[in-house]
């Protein structure tokens, strides 16, 4: 078997790892679906509420909001899920074990992301079931499936933000409070809940230089026909920049961050 | 085998190295009893050896690798068992824990099934194999930590206080696992802070006493 398969079946060892203790829960999955029921329940009485400008209509809110908690399900499971996993690694001291296997901490803290990945696109797609079918949100059909690569490249320029603030963990040991400090502040200046334009303009700059603007814009275009302020491909052309800048820089922060530790002597500690 | 030369570690804001200039050489096929009061450093050491911890100064080969230019091969060749009852994961089953092991240390997947029902059979496990756990006892986890370390079938064997929490017939099959380890060529490094040391025969007593390793 090429060290490439290995590496691909380790990776992948780590993902069913996750599945298997995620469904040592039995009822883990049933009570995050009742949660999106009743959160999609409440966006949709909230949007009924919801007269302003930027919206044509109560459902056309229901649609920006409903892309926009879908975007926050993957947002907060990328940027939470990797930083919390290599946190409760230390503590129960299997991030040791990882350490010494011929796999690698790097490979694995990459591979901790796997799993959250996956559940948050299940979660999603629960998400717009629920929205398509018991609201009537109006999906685009023609361009619907055009979101799965929106979505891949979203969760790609998500990532390098989980890999700092694992970085983050490594060092500090800390890094939870970061991280919702992190998706707080994406949340507001992205766009997920509200229009970036009625913000104050000396804020509205953030939405330029974070991923979630543009995932949003690209989604909503797909999903739901919503207008975008530029072009489609200009919004998928920032995304991959994204992705393609930071990913390495973030995976540079995670080694550096292994070799500072191990100079220290602090890499198991939590 | 091992091969330490020259190693040293210092703590950051400590004036006094906790290793100092250690050299060990263990040739295949022997096992070692490595002694020292509480803090003497014992861990430290295996921890640089396994990879955990980088030394100030020296090196370290296992077969004639490096872990800094050989990292994979390095451990592949490495079995590490920490002192304590941690690493492994309380809600899979023994058998779960095993396997994902083996995938982590790359066994090839030719080999995964067999190599895990090796370990099952070898530390009389196979009736435990599908208990979570934290449904066993501290004995029972100590022999399914021992079992990783031996599954991938490294080369070298870093045990640290490896008998804590076993009773008779797991520091038997500990011991067993270990002989048969040197028979097939392999070396050991037993870490205890003292008592009667393995139980088994050793081929050499290293003693760390202020950061300095001595040899009987």
């Amino acid at each position: 078997m090429s060290g490439a398969r290995l590496n691909v079946a380790a990776a992948l060892a780590v993902m069913r790892r996750d599945f298997q203790l995620f469904l040592s829960y039995r009822l883990r999955f049933v009570s995050q679906v009742f949660s999106t029921l009743f959160a999609v329940t409440l966006f949709y009485y909230v949007s009924r509420l919801v007269s302003a400008p930027q919206f044509a209509s109560h459902d056309a809110y229901f649609a920006y909001v409903i892309v926009g908690l879908a975007a926050m399900q993957i947002l907060t499971a990328t940027l939470h899920a990797v930083p919390t996993g290599v946190r409760a690694e230390l503590v129960t001291g299997t991030f040791e074990r990882m350490v010494v296997s011929p796999y690698g901490p790097l490979g694995s803290i990459v591979a901790l992301s796997l799993f959250p990945m996956a559940l948050a696109t299940v979660m999603v797609t629960i998400t717009l079931a629920i929205a398509a079918l018991l609201f009537g949100l109006p999906l685009h059909w023609p361009t619907v499936p055009l979101v799965v690569p929106v979505v891949l490249l979203g969760l790609l320029a998500f990532l390098p933000f989980a890999f700092l603030l694992a970085s983050a963990v490594l060092i500090v040991k800390q890094a939870g409070s970061a991280a919702t400090f992190l998706i707080s502040g994406l949340a507001l200046a992205g766009g997920s809940f509200f229009p970036v334009s009625v913000l104050p303009s000396a804020l509205r700059w953030i939405s330029n230089v974070q991923p979630l603007t543009p995932a949003l814009e690209l989604t909503r275009h797909e999903l739901v026909g919503a207008a975008i302020s530029g072009s489609a491909s200009l919004a998928a052309v920032k995304l991959a920049a994204f992705a393609v800048v930071l990913l390495p820089v973030s995976i540079l922060s995670i080694s550096t961050a292994l070799k500072v530790c191990r100079a220290r002597g602090t890499l198991i500690e939590y | 085998m091992l091969l330490v030369s020259s190693v040293t570690k210092r703590w950051p804001r400590q004036d006094k190295p906790v290793l100092c200039d250690i050299d060990l050489e263990l040739p295949a096929g022997e096992l070692a009893w490595l002694t020292g009061d509480n803090g003497a450093g014992k861990t430290t050491l295996l921890r640089i050896i396994a990879g955990i911890i980088a030394p100030n100064a020296g090196r370290i080969g296992v077969c004639g690798l490096e872990s800094q230019t050989s990292r994979r091969a390095y451990q592949q060749r490495i079995g590490l068992l920490t002192a304590g009852s941690s690493g492994l994961y309380a809600r899979m089953t023994v058998r779960q824990n095993l396997d994902y092991w083996a995938r982590l240390a790359l066994v090839a997947v030719s080999h995964r099934a067999a190599y895990v029902e090796e370990a099952l059979t070898r530390f009389e496990l196979e009736e435990f194999a599908g208990r979570r756990m934290d449904r066993m006892s501290m004995g029972q986890r100590q022999r399914v930590r021992i079992a990783l370390t031996f599954l991938h079938r490294p080369k070298l064997v870093l045990l640290d206080e490896p008998s804590n929490s076993l009773d008779d017939e797991g520091c038997a099959v500990l011991l067993a696992a270990v002989e048969e380890h040197k028979r097939s060529g392999g070396t050991a490094l037993w870490c205890s802070p003292g008592g009667d040391g393995p139980g088994a025969p050793i081929e050499r007593r290293l003693r760390l006493v202020s950061g300095q390793l001595t040899q009987s």
